[in-house]
């Protein structure tokens, strides 16, 4: 009885060093993966497995809110309508001058010789999982390399920028969060009278931080940051696409610099459906 | 053969947990923190089952959850398999037909899952990185009631 107790308390150890052993050659082979640019072949296949049941829970949640939400949110429902009627109306008016802009900003720039910015294929992805692991602002959507999606791609939502890939499997990619403190975009204010450059960084929290920007540089609160096409810690953004919003400037005597705090235009808790940029 | 069939259901349940994880956790969030229903599956299994089992549900656990992170691979895995395979060898010694027990099991299991992990890929934020475990920990015992008894109905 006591050999049989002694046998099993060591094949017990055996059980944690051979899963210890395994798990840090897995570590390793994926690592070796990613810095040669390819996904992990065992991730890889594990999330082409997984991803179409996570699917199909996803949509089927989707179209119970879709059908049957309406229950829930009857009384807010004509409320939330009127306000969007009036605000559709408003942005009809807004494309009307904005479309004339267009024309008038592309003539001026042909007539003075500027090369002209094609217009960007998107890819539409669904959010098979946000955040899979609480501590890292990350998500996986349902597009991969078979839909032509590479690592540094960038992820877009119709109001800003989401973030960018960073592991692509055949039929999924896992994305990081602008608001990962490993995130961070190449950024200028968007006003005439100012342009400052500079980086927007995440930080773990909703809200993004501001770093290298000039100790003079024009920035205000309200002012709306867009990416510079430049620099980041990825450098992989185009220019123009809107980041957030300037909500807070705080001045810290002790080292003479400003601590900015912007909103992303992106409300990562409601998102539902990102466009890729391969 | 008892123990086969019941392990076989240890099994599928963290692996139901685990879909139910990655599709409707961030769904649960409350104020930014949300809890990993997945991690939570594999703390109460191990409390069914003995330490080598235990040890091969955390390993699972971490190639799926890493799957999804698609980052820090080693470090999900080996803090995993060492979850489960601590509370596994707890089994013979604690009164599991406690809820308590899970949950305290639960809360104390997150946190030293999470700072286990800092302490094989240490992050930036070190603070953050307390605060968000400690959220997480406290979630994780709320969610971990219901999976407790599914688990002892299903076993």
């Amino acid at each position: 009885m006591l050999l049989k107790e002694k046998n099993n308390h060591r094949n017990h150890w055996w059980a944690l060093i051979f899963c210890v052993a395994l798990g840090i050659g897995l570590g390793i082979w994926h690592n070796h993966a990613s810095r040669h640019g390819k996904a992990d072949p065992l991730s890889a296949a594990v999330r082409t497995v997984t991803s179409p049941i996570i699917h199909i829970l996803v949509a089927t949640t989707d179209w119970m809110n879709r059908e049957f939400g309406w229950i829930i949110q009857g009384p807010s429902l004509s409320r939330k309508y009127a306000a969007l009627r009036l605000q559709n109306e408003n942005l009809q008016a807004q494309i009307a001058q904005l479309q004339e802009d267009a024309i008038d900003a592309q003539r001026l720039k042909s007539e003075l010789g500027f090369a002209m910015s094609p217009p960007l294929h998107k890819i539409p992805a669904t959010i098979l999982s946000m955040r899979p692991i609480p501590n890292f602002e990350t998500m996986v959507i349902s597009r991969g390399s078979r839909n032509g999606v590479k690592p540094d791609s960038v992820v877009v939502a119709p109001l800003g920028v989401v973030g960018h890939v960073f592991d692509v499997a055949p039929t999924t990619s896992s994305v990081i969060l602008l608001t990962d403190p490993n995130s961070a975009i190449g950024a200028m204010v968007q006003r005439a009278s100012s342009r400052a450059e500079c980086i927007c960084k995440g930080n773990g929290t909703p809200l993004l931080s501001i770093a290298y920007l000039g100790p003079n540089a024009d920035i205000r609160i309200g002012d709306t940051m867009i990416s510079s096409g430049l620099g980041g810690a990825q450098g992989v953004y185009p220019k123009g696409l809107v980041i957030g919003t300037v909500v807070s400037i705080t001045n810290d005597p002790s080292t003479a610099s400003r601590q900015i705090l912007v909103k992303p235009a992106v409300d990562f808790d409601r998102l539902e459906e990102v466009y890729i940029l391969p | 053969m008892k123990g086969a069939k019941s392990n076989l259901r240890l099994t599928l349940i963290v692996i139901i947990l685990f879909f139910l994880h990655e599709a409707y956790a961030s769904h649960l969030a409350i104020r930014g923190a949300q809890p990993n229903i997945a991690l939570t599956g594999l703390l109460t299994c191990s409390l069914f089952t003995d330490a080598t089992f235990a040890a091969w549900l955390g390993f699972m656990t971490g190639v799926l959850e890493s799957a999804y992170l698609g980052m820090y691979v080693g470090s999900l895995i080996v803090t995993r398999s060492l979850a489960g395979w601590i509370i596994g060898a707890m089994e013979p010694h604690v009164f599991r037909d406690n809820v308590f027990i899970a949950v305290g099991v639960c809360f104390l299991g997150t946190f030293l899952t999470g700072m286990c992990f800092y302490l094989f890929a240490p992050q930036a934020n070190t603070l953050l990185w307390v605060k968000v475990t400690l959220e997480e920990s406290v979630f994780n015992c709320v969610i971990s009631i219901p999976i407790y008894y599914f688990v002892k109905l299903a076993v």
